[in-house]
């Protein structure tokens, strides 16, 4: 019998890694659909450890390209005159930093606005890294749990939605974006009111979902959350119309979408320190509420 | 089990390591370290240790990609039975072969990815994009497979975790070849 056993002991593990790896799929989609899970010691210490390796990794890189552009930049301005160089490279700089003073003012602008349209406690967190396979879309945050963080908390920029936190360690956190095959948000066209389901489409572009004729679909119209999907909070932009597929004998009709937030350059993102009641009953754990969020709650915290 | 051990390290922190590179490379000039490092293993180690470094490897994966847990490990089992297969018959552990084996077995695991995504219920097609960012992620996994089996095969022998079961194959021709054909 010992002998039977250490020969098939090969096919049993393979066949025992086959089913738990099944098992754990059919878990983390059912996690998911309840709005995400925060992620044991065990499976949450790689994303521990990824998220400050990561930071410091990313550093380096960013100042070489940085640089590297600086250098570049300087270069055009020697080869357009050189007699005016050094004049029209200190004009640069000060016309850089001005931009830079009206860029900062104008996103510290959007994010009051923000900070007073929705009336929720965010927390700013860095992206620190991005995922490693071509197939999701999803990044790590540099909060976790130990800042109020917690599975199914959206995450904005001041330009709009950006994705929902979808597992937490204490110290980082995974986040899905919009853009993610797995992602869907129940929308509304701001000028019609017509609805309909944001998915992602794996790429930068979203897809409007809606129904039929009979909804009022333009290119140009803003598509912002509908406040219904149990998620998202209603009135947060997601994007805007770029192209609407010609009608046909379907009961569902697709559009596409330019996201609203730059998922190009993603770097300070805010996570709103709310979940949705839907998501309150599904997790059934202790979260943070509106107006009882925990010690960053009030405040942009950055 | 220690060579299994010292590839999931080694290949958790090179996917950490990637994830910090997906900044300013597009993710698929980036090799599947997963894939690459399973088949590494199915390789070089014996049954067991080969498992857990696909397990290991598999479910790292799918923490920082954000997949399915149990995903990447369920896919890198066909690749991993594929390769003990034919490693049983052919001579695979040399750097052309571990190449064109890799070129071989990247489409084969982005078909199944996608496959069990659909499964279940994500919305993916296998359009013309897919099979272009397939094709190019094929050629880095090819360019990668013999660096990485060379040093999957050095911790083996580090070690000593050789594969116990692993039959020399001799080639067509060679005197081992005419013995055993005696």
């Amino acid at each position: 019998m010992r002998e039977l056993l250490h020969r098939l002991r090969i096919p049993l593990l393979f066949a025992g890694l086959a089913v738990l790896a099944s098992i754990s799929i059919f878990a983390d989609q059912r996690a998911l659909q309840a709005g995400g899970r925060d992620l044991s010691w065990f499976s949450g210490s790689l994303l521990e450890v990824a998220a400050p390796v990561q930071r410091v990794l990313t550093a380096p890189i960013d100042l070489v390209r940085g640089t590297y552009r600086s250098y570049v930049a300087l270069l055009d301005v020697r080869e357009e005159n050189e007699s005016l160089r050094t004049q029209v490279a200190t004009l640069q700089e000060e016309s850089l930093q001005l931009r830079e003073a009206l860029v900062a003012s104008q996103t510290l602008e959007q994010v009051a606005e923000l900070r007073v349209h929705l009336d929720l406690p965010m927390l700013a967190t860095e992206v620190v890294g991005q995922d490693v396979s071509p197939w999701f879309r999803t990044v790590v945050l540099d909060r976790g749990r130990d800042h109020g963080l917690r599975a199914g908390m959206p995450i904005v920029t001041e330009s709009g939605v950006v994705g929902l936190v979808t597992a937490t360690t204490p110290h980082a956190a995974r986040a899905m974006l919009i853009l993610d095959r797995q992602s869907a948000v129940d929308g509304m066209l701001q000028r019609s009111r017509a609805r309909g389901i944001v998915r992602g489409t794996g790429k930068a572009e979203l897809e409007l979902e809606f129904t039929g004729p009979s909804e009022d679909v333009q290119v140009g119209d803003l598509v912002i959350t509908s406040g219904y999907g149990g998620v998202y909070p209603k009135g947060v932009r997601i994007g805007e119309v770029v192209s609407v597929a010609p009608e046909a004998p379907y009961l569902v009709r697709r559009a596409k979408l330019r996201p609203a937030a730059n998922f190009e350059k993603l770097e300070r993102v805010f996570a709103l320190l709310w979940r949705s009641p839907t998501l309150e009953l599904l997790s059934g754990d202790e979260t943070p509420q509106i107006g009882a969020a925990p010690h960053d709650a009030g405040k942009v915290t950055p | 089990m220690r060579a299994a051990l010292a590839l999931i390290v080694i290949g958790a922190l090179a996917l950490v390591v990637e994830g910090a590179l997906v900044s300013v490379l597009p993710s698929l000039l980036l090799p599947d370290v997963a894939l690459v490092g399973s088949v590494a293993a199915a390789l070089f180690l014996g049954g067991a240790p080969a498992l857990m470094a696909l397990a290991g490897l598999g479910f790292a994966s799918d923490l920082l990609s954000g997949a399915p847990l149990g995903l990447h490990v369920l896919v890198l089992l066909v690749p991993f039975v594929a390769t003990r297969l034919a490693n049983g018959s052919l001579e695979l552990r040399r750097g052309m072969s571990e190449a064109v084996l890799a070129a071989l077995l990247t489409p084969l695991a982005g078909v199944l990815t996608l496959g069990c995504m659909r499964l279940t219920g994500v919305s993916a097609s296998f359009g013309l994009e897919f099979w272009l960012g397939l094709a190019l992620q094929t050629a880095v996994n090819a360019l990668l497979a013999p660096g990485a089996c060379a040093l999957v095969e050095a911790i083996a022998s580090a070690t000593g975790d050789v594969d116990p079961t692993r039959r020399g194959v001799a080639y067509v021709g060679s005197a081992a070849w005419a013995a055993s054909r005696r």
